[in-house]
């Protein structure tokens, strides 16, 4: 560890070095212009996601559509703008929702241990055990929502249900770590009481990792909702989502490719930017990570 | 070594078990009675019951999962209710062979371009092939099967015309869903590889065999390679399982019969006892996967069995 990292304010330090990584400066920027896009939406398009124009379809890029329309005469500006605000909500609040059960539960277990630790354990294994997005593609397809409102809640729900589980180790992990140091001993010596000890001394010292973790999860979490919504199961119509588009540009795949191109390269996009992101915050949080 | 295996194998059984109980009580949390969607137009209370009793439906669901259980551990895994003549095993059966063999084509092709990938980017650590392999790394981990897919069909199959866009007759026809499949683990072995290898070549012993003047083909061969293969592995393993799903959007994609894309046709028709017989065997097939990287590796490392066996 530097002498600079020990005087100067731990947070400060971190923010500094991620000032100074481009590719961090340059995600962050495009998250941020994304999210810009997603808000004010109705502002940079005369368009609703839903609005048909039966007299342009499938055309080019034109007056009144910047980057033409689809099979069904819906605006590809739009509908991109509105697909950024369900991948972005469904980031960022499945993300919220996957970190505050995975820290509570996480620690529970790594600070209670005993049964709390075995049962998280247990159930988490079994969670584990169907891969990647199974477990999510057979809940939201099972539960089929019938009204597109409540696709929307189903995927929050199958998402968050399948994502915690992992934080949750994380945190486990990171706590059962940090329990026998000496200042929780200390801590616990005087007589600290232990919803304090977890939240004011064993929670800001594993934050890092949880923000790392985080951040890349946001990019599963938006890939894993285009993924179910490409297949058909996920966000249903009329609401855009970029995964939709991709799957229903495959029949003009030959005709109108920029069908395509446009909500894949969102997409890839985005999740690009999140995953540099953490990588960055990683090395910053970390120098020991950097070499 | 063999109290590691036969305790791993007994922790694999309650895994297994809640595994079945999530699969099959899934089925009661969908909305209506999957009677209905048997009946279809037909509204005679007689034939409901002849059906209910058919599938066990009228059962108490204890019972029902009892039985479900039984049948699954002889290998009768129920009939499917889009198509009644068919059991569902036999279903499998004849889909599986196709996601096999894609998902091994996809392991492998992933081994063979990630970890000379990795070596490559460790060996010029902040050099350009690192820079370059690196940057195709988060590239390929943030391109989803369902872009890359349409992607390389429009340019290699439209435009191109080098290789056929859908279907599965043959070799020709494997190119491009293996390499779709496989982009995602080469790019994570690639990055694990890199990260290990950095690791073990700042060990004490390479330093030696350097000393002992050997060649950094000799070093990498002899001392660091086996040593940084070792938590690759783990990639290996937790990869399988995203190729299995991962098939899911690559057969749909592509038109092949395998049972991803059966899966996906019965989840859009609601045919429960397929998908719980998907379910239960893809998560039975990713544990026995991780159950035996998990014991080779302690097979490999003795390391680990040292730890285990204490």
């Amino acid at each position: 560890m530097s002498a600079s990292s020990l005087t100067s304010p731990a947070s400060a330090a971190p923010l500094r070095r991620l000032s100074r990584n481009p590719a961090a400066v340059l995600s962050a920027s495009v998250i941020l212009v994304m999210v810009f896009l997603a808000i004010f939406a109705p502002v940079l398009t005369p368009h609703s996601y839903d609005t048909v124009d039966r007299a342009h379809v499938l055309s080019g890029p034109m007056p009144g559509h910047p980057l033409g329309t689809d099979n069904q005469g819906q605006d590809i500006w739009a509908r991109l703008l509105y697909g950024a605000r369900v991948s972005l909500s469904i980031g960022v609040i499945v993300e919220a929702i996957e970190v505050l059960i995975g820290v509570t539960l996480g620690l529970l277990a790594a600070y209670k241990g005993r049964w709390w630790d075995t049962l998280l354990m247990r159930v988490t294994d079994a969670m584990f055990a169907f891969p990647d997005l199974l477990f999510a593609i057979l809940l939201v397809g099972i539960l089929r929502p019938t009204s597109a409102f409540a696709s929307f809640l189903t995927v929050f729900v199958a998402l968050a249900l399948v994502n915690w589980p992992s934080m949750a180790r994380l945190v486990r992990g990171q706590a059962l770590a940090l329990r026998e140091k000496e200042f929780i001993e200390a801590a616990r010596a005087i007589g600290v009481p232990d919803r304090q000890i977890l939240l004011r001394h064993l929670l800001p010292n594993i934050i890092s990792p949880i923000v790392v973790a985080a951040t890349v999860d946001i990019a599963n979490v938006v890939l894993a909702e285009a993924t179910l919504s490409f297949l058909g199961i996920g966000i249903q119509p009329p609401f855009p989502s970029w995964g939709r588009m991709i799957s229903d540009a495959l029949p003009y795949l030959r005709s109108a490719p920029m069908l395509l191109v446009y909500p894949s390269a969102a997409l890839a996009l985005l999740v690009l930017s999140f995953n540099f992101l953490g990588d960055a915050l990683r090395d910053a949080l970390d120098p020991r990570m950097r070499q | 070594m063999l109290v590691y295996i036969a305790k791993r194998l007994l922790l694999a059984v309650p895994t297994l078990f809640a595994v079945s109980v999530i699969t099959f009580f899934l089925g009661f949390l969908a909305p209506g009675s999957p009677v209905d969607l048997l009946m279809g137009q037909h509204g005679d209370p007689e034939v409901r019951r002849r059906l209910e009793r058919e599938y066990g439906l009228d059962l108490p669901p204890l019972q029902q999962y009892g039985r479900f259980l039984w049948n699954a551990l002889h290998g009768d895994l129920g009939r499917s209710f889009a198509n009644r003549e068919r059991p569902v095993s036999q279903l499998i059966a004849e889909q599986f062979p196709t996601t096999a063999l894609l998902a091994c084509l996809a392991i492998v092709t992933a081994v063979l371009l990630g970890l000379p990938a990795g070596m490559l980017a460790a060996l010029h650590q902040n050099r350009w092939p690192d820079r370059l392999v690196m940057g195709g790394v988060l590239l390929f981990v943030s391109t989803p099967p369902f872009v890359l897919a349409p992607l390389l069909m429009l340019a290699f199959a439209l435009r191109l015309e080098w290789l056929p866009a859908s279907g599965w007759e043959g070799p020709a026809y494997w190119v491009l869903p293996t390499l779709v499949l496989a982009a995602r683990p080469a790019a994570l072995m690639a990055r694990l590889m890199r990260s290990s290898l950095l690791e073990v070549l700042r060990q004490d012993y390479i330093r030696t065999a350097y000393a002992k003047g050997l060649s950094t083909a000799q070093v990498l061969r002899r001392h660091a390679f086996k040593n940084a293969f070792l938590p690759v592995l783990t990639v290996l393993g937790n990869s399988f399982g995203y190729l299995l799903t991962g098939s899911f959007v690559v057969e749909t994609v592509f038109g092949i019969p395998g049972i991803g894309y059966e899966s996906i046709h019965c989840i859009l028709a609601r045919d429960y006892p397929v998908i719980q017989a998907v379910a239960l065997l893809v998560a039975t097939l990713f544990l026995t996967v991780n159950l035996i990287v998990d014991i080779l590796y302690a097979v490999v490392d003795p390391r680990v069995r040292y730890e285990a066996g204490r």
